[in-house]
C-alpha cells in the first residue's frame, strides 16, 4: 500500500486474524448457551456485528457520494466503490448467517418479514449499484450516476433499522442478553470491524491503483499518437 | 441440518467470506505490483 507501510499493514492484519478466531473460541468455549434457542444462538455474536459493518459500509457509500458531488475528485468514487463491494460481501454474510439462524429457530430458512424483506432489498441495491458501475464506460459519467444511485440506495439502511422496532416482525428488535453473552458481543465487534475496515481499504487501493494505471496508459496512448499526428498534419 | 452443525457452517462462512476476500484482494494488490514493475 503506497499510504502504510508493509510491517503496519502485516500487524494490522494478525491482529486482526488473531482477535478473529480468539472470539470465535470465545464464543464456543466460554459463552453460556441461550435457554430458549440453544447452540444456534451463538451465530448472532457474529450476524450481529456484520450487520452493523454493512450499514457503516454503506453510510461510507453514502458520505463519498456526497463528497464526489460536492468536489468530482476521483478520490471519493473509488472510496465509495470499494465501500459498496465490501457492503455487498457484508450483506451476503448478514443474510446467509440470518437464514441459517432463522432455520434453527424458526424452522424456516426464510421468510418475508419487514426486517428480512428490507435486509434483502439492501443486498439487491448494493449489486445493483456494482452492476450499474460497470455497465458504464465514461468514468465521469460513472463517477455522477454512482454517486446518486448511492444517496438513493442509503435509504433503505434505516428502513431495515428500523422496521423491526416500528413493525411487527418475526426477527427481533432488541435481545436481552446475560452479562457474559454481552461481553462476547463487545468482543466479536472489534475482529469483524477491523476486517471489515482492512477490507475496504486494501479494495480502494486497488480502485486506487487501477485508476494510476489507466492514467498511465492514457498518457502514453498520447506521447505515441502526438508523433503521429503532427507527422499527418506536415504531410 | 442439527443446531450444532448449523452453528459451525454460519462461523465457517463467515471466515471464508471475509478472510477469502483478503486473500483475493492482497492477490491483486500482488499482481499490481509486479506489473507497475515489469512496465
Amino acid at each position: 500500500m503506497t499510504l502504510l507501510r508493509k510491517p503496519v499493514i502485516l500487524a494490522y492484519w494478525l491482529v486482526a486474524a488473531v482477535l478473529f478466531f480468539g472470539t470465535m473460541g470465545i464464543v464456543f468455549f466460554w459463552t453460556p448457551e441461550e435457554s430458549t434457542m440453544g447452540v444456534i444462538q451463538k451465530i448472532f455474536y457474529f450476524h450481529l456485528p456484520v450487520a452493523i459493518n454493512t450499514f457503516l459500509a454503506c453510510a461510507t457509500v453514502f458520505a463519498a457520494a456526497i463528497g464526489y458531488l460536492l468536489t468530482r475528485d476521483a478520490w471519493w468514487d473509488d472510496l465509495a466503490a470499494a465501500s459498496a463491494k465490501i457492503a455487498v460481501l457484508l450483506a451476503t454474510g448478514t443474510l446467509l448467517t440470518g437464514m441459517l439462524w432463522a432455520h434453527g429457530a424458526w424452522g424456516v430458512w426464510w421468510t418475508w418479514s419487514p426486517r428480512l424483506t428490507f435486509s434483502f432489498m439492501l443486498w439487491l441495491l448494493y449489486v445493483v449499484y456494482l452492476l450499474v458501475r460497470s455497465s458504464i464506460d465514461s468514468p465521469q459519467r460513472r463517477a455522477v450516476v454512482s454517486a446518486v444511485y448511492g444517496l438513493v440506495a442509503f435509504l433503505d439502511v434505516p428502513l431495515v433499522y428500523l422496521s423491526a422496532r416500528l413493525l411487527p416482525d418475526i426477527h427481533p428488535g432488541n435481545i436481552a442478553l446475560a452479562p457474559e453473552m454481552k461481553l462476547t458481543l463487545a468482543a466479536c465487534f472489534v475482529p469483524i470491524t477491523l476486517v471489515a475496515f482492512g477490507l475496504m481499504l486494501t479494495q480502494f487501493e486497488v480502485y486506487r491503483r487501477n485508476r494510476a494505471i489507466a492514467r498511465q496508459h492514457e498518457s502514453e496512448e498520447q506521447t505515441h499518437a502526438f508523433p503521429l499526428k503532427l507527422k499527418v498534419s506536415a504531410a | 441440518m442439527n443446531a450444532i452443525t448449523a452453528t459451525i457452517v454460519g462461523y465457517c462462512l463467515i471466515t471464508v467470506l471475509l478472510w477469502g476476500t483478503a486473500l483475493q484482494l492482497f492477490v491483486t494488490l500482488k499482481g499490481q505490483k509486479r506489473r507497475a514493475e515489469e512496465h
